[in-house]
């Protein structure tokens, strides 16, 4: 285990349970996840031990709002409480050198966005342990899927966590496509088939053109956590083998060996500790898992991560998640056209009680709806511009509407022809803001901020009302006045005037 | 045979040319401007002309089906067999082929004449009348009617066989009996229990006449929409029938509008309905194109002058006699009281075209099943983004209450997502009351989303003054001012930024917005307010320095 090169001193990441291990000699009981799974677990007690103490120590001053963070010589340590007395801690190695310079919001949407899709997939993890109170359970699930998750971020053999280099991206937003009325119009009006499909049973459905967004009926909230695993693992990007390079979620080749520890890890170090009832032995669902969806004949997707269809009835190997906003579970079709990929989402009871039956609904699906999402994928391909579509010249930015949960940012592809100063200043920068935006807490804080940096950039944060906007402009002989021109330009043709600048 | 064909000029016959032909018979109809020449052991090869003021056009020599009878000898067609119609402005010619029991159908173009089609006849004495650019089938044996419309490529008869009813000179009074027909009297002692339809003495005249020589009177067809619709069951071909309707145009249209009424209440699934829209809406997107749409209301500016024009609905009691033209005088000296009574009828059924503008739909369907139908806005906003896919795709527009409604469906059913959407994609049009609906419901439901996307909308339209005062509202008093400051807005109160101000108990706030409206409105530092609130501010901090 020692011979583990990839990075066992840059992150461990963990998840615990306050509430859990409070006596003496019980203390294992609290670990929940523990990255790497190898670590010895004493180890593991001691970052547990020291996040625990913080938090208890903090929340004395604090009781609404315990640590954040802490910054130390050489570790950076993320905090999060992903439910009531459920935290998840990430410590990070700082190296100026290799370029490990993060951002510690950035960390910690990595932290919410693994747990988002979690509880999108098993439900909250305080109810996982209230149904299972020896947290067996909750462990077998939690350790495939975070470490399925983290398998996004291993560049090669080393896991690579966002770095400054990504600042302008907002992890857990929804990137949208912008729609011309006519076709948009004709996009509701699938919505409509594809909500009807299942008669008189509401269903709720998602739409994308490759990476983005058309549209979607579900809560902003859930509409984020769906995009993202869409855009992990259903779109047709997601599934052809050779995996984009312009989205941010990579895909590692380390995956698979990652996958198969995991598994074993929990059982060998932790769940041994525990006496486990045999139910719990059963196949463990592993929803992030890998290269494990393909597209059948008739358009849908196909995936045996849920089971075997040919086992038990036949609606039990499919897909489903649950909805935050209505606490419902769902059943996930999926059905992709070329660049256009369609998830439908039908509320498990009813199909349960018999009164639908999915095969029914995706036969509806292909009758009604497939002459028209054929169209209009025709239609959306034909008017798309490339992943450098939104693309504004002369601009690097990133638009963020906290209200909607979208973002828009220039194409990967043009910010790395950013200098790593302007990066490392924006990124800065960013940190500023994100510490003022915690400050004034639910208060909405209007903010303008222009900076030259070292290297003549120009680095801009703007903020107002749920929407924020961060840019680099490289033009080092502007001045402050040509600057704020330069926004209030981009402003009133991109984002109708919301950002009003002096 | 021979066959003269001449020509009347000038009160005096003169030959104008002779063309050979052996004929057995012959049959005009001057509707058609056509001589049909009946010629062969069968009388089944054709020769025709027509007449046109370019001089007599020669058409193809053409033969008709025959089935052969099982004695194996020849029917010979006779002229009665025979019928020359013309429908949406197509020259038909129809052939009874009694052996095979079907009406065989001829259409003639220029330069061809082609077979189309075979209608199933159920008696053997036929007739045939157009009323409307409908083919009627008179089944006279089995006293029913059965009704065509040869625009569309089914053969398919529009209804069910409907009875042929006399309906006295009451006209439109529709208290009267259902009936797919009325028959108008000719003579006012005619009573009803007098007359036997379909009786031996009645000729049938082309277009949609017929002569009771039994009751010395002469009929015309009518054709009681109402009932036709009542007759058939699918509702898109049915509204594709009534738009193709001129002459009750009015009455096609207040059916259509009733049906799209009814399908939607009776929540018929979206796919039905959208056909229904589309039909709609394509007919009227049709008849703009064509110019026969007018306006309703340059039609209601004509409403106080009643022109006594064929308005079948009022065709009225009328004198003996087989005159049309007689009717219309006897028309015009009908009494006043009775014009005005109708009059609005009349003026409506002045429509050239029962084409239904959408927003004639948005007002008459929409609007007007909003009420009942608000538990089911899901259902309601599915069917009009259909609506608004179909008119978007005819490149028409709508009015914007509509897209007020569709806010308030989609808000009430709580789906902001869509809303959202629907906004963002300007799939609703943006405007002021748009705008003001957003932020009603964005308060309503406490859903600060719904307001942000209606102040957006405000600042998209530039409507300054708007946009500050609910900026105001909502408490954004600094932001506001900011901008009214960039856009030199000096309508907005000056009083709302200091008591927003005042009230969130913000001093430098209050100072700063004093100091700025200061600058924004001249002469703003003599008013009342400056004072007020100045010393206000004055006492405050003085208070809070002790």
């Amino acid at each position: 285990m020692a011979s583990m090169s990839s990075g066992d001193e840059s992150l461990r990441l963990c998840a615990f349970d306050l509430r859990r291990g409070q006596t003496e000699g019980q203390e294992l009981d609290k670990i929940l996840f523990f990255y790497p799974a190898e670590l010895d677990l004493s180890t593991q007690l001691s970052v547990i031990g020291l996040s625990e103490g913080l938090i208890t120590f903090t929340r004395l001053f604090s009781p609404e709002a315990a640590c954040e963070v802490i910054e130390a010589e050489r570790h950076s340590h993320v905090f999060y409480e992903a439910e009531p007395d459920i935290w998840m801690v990430m410590v990070v190695e700082k190296n100026k050198e290799t370029g490990a310079i993060w951002r510690i919001d950035a960390l910690r949407r990595v932290l919410k966005e693994v747990h988002s899709l979690f509880v999108m997939f098993h439900g909250s993890i305080r109810a996982l342990i209230e149904k299972e109170p020896t947290g067996g359970l909750t462990r077998s699930l939690l350790y495939p899927f975070i470490t399925d998750y983290l398998s996004n971020f291993f560049v090669g053999k080393k896991l690579q966590l966002p770095t400054f280099r990504e600042t302008l991206r907002e992890r857990g937003t929804v990137q949208m496509l912008t729609l011309a009325r006519d076709i948009a119009v004709e996009v509701q009006s699938l919505v409509q088939v594809l909500d009807s499909c299942a008669g008189s049973l509401r269903c709720h459905s998602m739409i994308l053109f490759q990476d983005l967004l058309v549209s979607t009926t579900l809560s902003a909230d859930d509409t984020v956590d769906l995009f993202t695993f869409a855009v992990m693992r259903l779109t047709s990007k997601a599934l052809s083998s050779d995996a984009s390079s312009w989205s941010y979620l990579r895909k590692g080749p380390g995956s698979s060996e990652i996958s198969s520890r995991s598994t074993l890890a929990p059982i060998g170090s932790i769940d041994s500790l525990h006496s486990r009832n045999g139910n719990d032995m059963h196949h463990v669902i592993r929803p992030l898992q890998n290269d494990k969806w393909t597209k059948g004949k008739d358009g849908f997707l196909i995936t045996d991560i849920w089971g075997l269809e040919t086992g038990g009835s036949p609606d039990s190997a499919i897909p489903t998640i649950w909805l935050q906003q209505t606490q419902e579970r769902m059943y996930l079709l999926a059905y992709q056209h070329n660049s256009l990929t369609l998830l439908l989402l039908m509320p498990t009871n009813a199909i349960v009680n018999g009164d639908l039956s999915v095969s029914a609904v995706k036969q509806q699906v292909i009758e009604d709806a497939s002459l028209r999402i054929l169209k209009i994928e025709e239609k959306i391909s034909r008017g798309w511009g490339g992943e450098n579509t939104y693309h504004i010249k002369g601009y690097r930015y990133l638009v963020v509407d906290s209200d909607m949960e979208l973002s828009r940012a220039s194409p990967s592809g043009k910010v790395t022809t950013l200098a790593k100063e302007s990066l490392l200043a924006l990124n800065q920068l960013r940190e500023e803001v994100d510490l003022e935006k915690s400050r004034a807490k639910r208060q909405e804080k209007d903010m303008e901020i222009c900076i030259r940096a070292k290297n003549n950039v120009w680095v801009i944060a703007r903020v107002t009302r749920g929407k924020e906007l961060y840019m680099a402009l490289e033009k080092g002989s502007d001045t402050l006045l040509d600057t704020t021109d330069a926004v209030g330009r981009f402003s009133n043709r991109y984002c109708s005037g919301a950002f009003l600048m002096d | 045979m021979d066959l003269f064909a001449c020509d009347s000029m000038l009160n005096s016959l003169r030959l104008v040319e002779t063309k050979k032909a052996n004929v057995n018979w012959y049959t005009y109809t001057h509707e058609t401007r056509l001589v049909l020449l009946a010629s062969g052991l069968q009388c089944k090869t054709f020769n025709g002309f027509q007449l046109s003021t370019a001089g007599v056009v020669r058409l193809p020599r053409f033969e008709m089906t025959m089935a052969r009878s099982e004695s194996n000898s020849k029917p010979i067609l006779s002229a009665g067999d025979l019928h020359l119609v013309t429908v949406y402005g197509r020259i038909y010619c129809l052939q009874v082929d009694r052996e095979a029991m079907l009406l065989h159908l001829y259409r003639f173009y220029r330069d061809a004449v082609v077979q189309q089609g075979s209608l199933p006849i159920y008696s053997s004495k036929l007739s045939v009348n157009v009323v409307d650019n409908l083919l009627l089938v008179h089944q006279i044996d089995a006293k029913v009617v059965i009704i065509y419309d040869l625009f569309v490529d089914s053969r398919a008869p529009v209804s069910a066989p409907l009875p042929l009813l006399w309906r006295g000179y009451q006209g439109s009074d529709t208290s009267s009996q259902a009936a797919n027909k009325e028959i108008e009297s000719s003579e006012s002692s005619t009573s009803n229990e007098n007359i036997l339809m379909y009786e031996d003495g009645w000729t049938f005249l082309v277009p949609d006449l017929i002569l009771d020589q039994t009751n010395k009177v002469l009929w015309k067809i009518h054709l009681d929409l109402e009932a036709i619709s009542a007759s058939s069951s699918d509702r898109t071909s049915l509204l594709e029938f009534l738009q193709r309707r001129k002459l009750e145009a009015n009455k096609a249209k207040q059916l259509c509008l009733g049906i799209a009424r009814d399908i939607i209440l009776e929540r018929r699934p979206a796919t039905q309905v959208t056909q229904a829209i589309d039909v709609l809406v394509t007919a009227y997107s049709y008849s703009v194109k064509a110019g026969t749409y007018k306006e309703i209301k340059n039609e209601k500016a004509t409403a106080s002058t009643p022109t006594a024009g064929a308005s079948p609905d009022n065709e009225r009691h009328r004198p003996s006699g087989s005159n049309i033209d007689e009717d219309v005088e006897m028309n015009l000296s009908s009494g006043s009281k009775e014009n005005m009574f109708c009059a609005n009828e009349q003026q409506e059924s002045q429509l050239s075209s029962p084409a239904i503008s959408p927003d004639e739909l948005y007002k008459f369907v929409f609007a007007s099943v909003e009420e009942m139908m608000v538990e089911e806005s899901e259902y309601l906003v599915a069917i009009i983004t259909e609506f608004l896919r179909s008119i978007s795709a005819e490149k028409l527009k709508v009015d914007l209450n509509i897209y007020v409604m569709t806010i308030r469906l989609l808000a009430y059913s709580k789906r902001f997502a869509e809303l959202s959407l629907f906004t963002t994609n300007k799939i609703i049009e943006p405007s002021k009351e748009v705008a003001f609906q957003l932020l009603e419901s964005g308060r309503q439901n406490q859903n600060i989303k719904v307001r942000k996307l209606g102040l957006d909308m405000l600042r998209q339209l530039s409507l300054h003054h708007d946009y500050i005062s609910s900026l105001v509202q909502d408490g954004y008093y600094l932001e506001a001012l900011r901008y009214a400051q960039k856009h030199k807005v000096t309508s907005v109160r000056s009083s709302l930024f200091l008591e927003a101000a005042f009230a969130s108990n913000d001093l430098q706030h209050l100072a700063a917005i004093l100091r700025v409206l200061s600058e924004l409105i001249p002469g703003f530092k003599e008013t009342s307010e400056y004072y007020t609130f100045y010393g206000l501010l004055n006492d405050t901090s003085s208070s809070v320095a002790v």
